[in-house]
């Protein structure tokens, strides 16, 4: 069966750890990466290729948003989905603006944050888009 | 360029005599080469005389007309450098409450007057927001109570909003008279202070001090240098607040951030503990023992984010208060309130000496403050916050003031949990002690007095 590659992103040491406990029990998604800040995320991510990154931009170096935007520009076939504490309007609209189309909040409960993964893996294969 | 400009008024003077006469003679010697008259010698020199005497009479009246005019073109002169020398110094200025007060210390000197005062309006242009004195003393001040309300000719200036000078205060039908404690007044200049088009202060000084030390009234040139003045004032204002309000979006932003930051922490760790439990229970029914390891972390980890919000709550910036003085100090606190809460907020402090206090006194007195603040924020709903700092030749007292609803008696000591009790505590440390009255007309103040030997003699 064909697995979804996944890169984690999270500079939150616990919360890196679980989600990939967590997803790592679902047979159909395939963690190969994780990065703890924005300048990891986008070495990782060019070198993984991965279908989605899950990625928290609020990240302690400040760059999250940067991490995200070089993303979309140097692997634009994979699916951003972000998975942060909370996000203001003015940041959804920033994130509107870089293609990304996946915000959820954490807090969200976890079997429907692998529905969401499926979705937005799906979506990249130009099936439909979702917000 | 004109010949006669290097000659002195003094030269002139005895020329306005001496040419006349010169020239009498040269036509008296003229007359007897050409046309050969007879001539009486008495004759030639009464007329000489009385020429004489004529001009002198003419050079004197004429040259003092010359010299009033010459020395109100100076005090012109005078006048227009101090106001281009008041008008730099403002525009150094970009903390609102300094310009302020230079505003209408500097229009005092330019119109030597003993009294001046600006009045800020609110932004309804209703009634005056802050009062700023010049020439008068903080124990005066303090006696006189409450700030004008914009009444009698105070009010006229504000609300028609055109210049207005008057001799004899007392005598003016406008007037309804002066307060208890206030010093008395004579003569009155007030010009309105205009920002794009709106009137956005009123500047005006009594007892103008003449030039023998009495008392005189103030001229239409003192009201055109002032209203000139006013011009400059306001750009200094306007300037000001703009800065001021620019200050305020940085705090608030920063604040925000902060407390963005502090709570996406907070959140991550409660979401990585929910994503521990709910591994915890997907594993309780296979292995069991792994289950207890995954809830035992996750109420570790919980005992670590009750920490960190305790301390959040508790004290938010530990290192906020070390190594600032006390005036500083009193000044962050009072623009932290300003930039997060609808009150009016006035701060006025006197220098102290920087050596005076020490460091950990400073930091106690900071927190009393502090807390202070908070309750008046919590519990007060007032509208108007007062700070002073006041050096007295004793003591150090720090006067908090709110005009809110007021603490009474029996609730005193029980307020809030701790806080009381605190500020008490480190009214103590700090070798002071602290007490609490009723407000002027409403609310509460705090004063807080802390002994310090008797001021040198002051130089």
């Amino acid at each position: 069966m064909e697995r979804i590659p996944i890169v984690i992103a999270d500079d939150h040491l616990q919360v890196r750890t679980q989600i990939l406990a967590r997803l790592s029990r679902e047979a159909d998604l395939n963690i190969v990466g994780l990065a703890d800040s924005s300048a990891a995320t986008v070495a990782c991510v060019n070198a993984t290729h991965p279908q989605i990154v899950l990625i928290d931009p609020m990240m302690g170096d400040g760059m999250g948003l940067d991490a995200i935007r070089q993303v979309r520009a140097q692997v634009p076939d994979a699916t951003i989905v972000v998975l942060t504490a909370f996000t203001d309007t003015a940041q959804k609209i920033e994130l509107g603006k870089l293609g990304v189309r996946f915000i959820v909040n954490k807090g969200i409960e976890s079997y429907q944050l692998v529905e969401l993964l499926h979705q937005a893996a799906h979506s990249a294969n130009g099936k439909h888009t979702s917000s | 360029m004109n010949p006669f400009l290097p000659l002195s008024t003094r030269v002139l003077r005895w020329l306005a005599i001496i040419v006349p006469v010169l020239f009498w003679l040269l036509v008296l010697v003229a007359r007897s080469v050409f046309f050969n008259e007879q001539r009486s010698l008495e004759g030639d020199v009464f007329a000489l005389i009385a020429i004489g005497v004529g001009a002198s009479l003419f050079s004197l009246w004429i040259f003092r007309i010359v010299d009033l005019q010459e020395h109100e073109t100076q005090k012109r002169s005078q006048q227009l450098a101090l106001l281009h020398d008041a008008a730099i110094a403002l525009t150094t200025e970009l903390d609102l409450n300094v310009v302020l007060q230079k505003v209408v210390d500097l229009a005092r000197e330019l119109a030597e007057a003993r009294y001046g005062a600006l009045g800020v309006l609110s932004s309804d242009g209703q009634f005056i927001e802050q009062f700023i004195t010049s020439g008068i003393t903080p124990e005066q001040r303090a006696a006189m109570g409450a700030p004008p309300r914009g009444h009698g000719l105070l009010g006229v200036l504000i609300h028609d909003g055109v210049p207005i000078r008057v001799a004899e205060i007392g005598s003016d039908e406008r007037s309804v008279g002066f307060p208890p404690n206030h010093p008395p007044m004579q003569s009155l200049l007030g010009v309105p202070i205009r920002s794009k088009g709106r009137v956005i202060g009123d500047l005006y000084l009594t007892d103008k001090i003449g030039p023998n030390g009495t008392v005189t009234s103030f001229s239409a040139q003192d009201q055109e240098v002032l209203e000139m003045f006013a011009t400059q004032a306001a750009i200094a204002i306007e300037n000001a607040q703009l800065y001021r309000e620019k200050q305020q979006l940085a705090v608030l932003q920063e604040r925000e951030r902060f407390g963005m930051d502090l709570h996406d922490g907070i959140i991550q760790s409660i979401y990585a503990i929910g994503l521990m439990l709910e591994d915890a229970e997907t594993r309780i029914p296979e292995e069991p023992r792994s289950a207890v390891a995954n809830v035992h972390k996750a109420i570790l980890g919980l005992n670590d984010v009750i920490r960190d919000i305790r301390n959040y709550i508790l004290d938010l910036r530990p290192q906020r208060f070390q190594g600032r003085d006390l005036k500083r100090g009193l000044e962050e606190l009072a623009r932290d309130l300003r930039a997060n809460t609808f009150l009016n907020v006035r701060l006025t402090a006197d220098a102290i000496e920087p050596n005076l206090l020490t460091p950990e006194q400073t930091v106690e007195i900071l927190h009393v403050a502090q807390e202070a603040l908070s309750n008046v924020r919590k519990h007060a709903r007032a509208s108007t916050v007062e700070l002073d700092l006041i050096r007295d030749a004793d003591a150090v007292v720090l006067s908090i003031e709110d005009d809110g609803i007021g603490i009474d008696k029996g609730r005193r000591d029980g307020l809030g949990g701790n806080g009381l009790p605190n500020m008490r505590e480190r009214a103590r440390a700090a070798g002071g002690e602290l007490a609490f009255e009723p407000g002027e007309h409403s609310g509460t103040r705090l004063v807080l007095r802390i002994p310090i030997a008797p001021m040198a003699p002051s130089s």
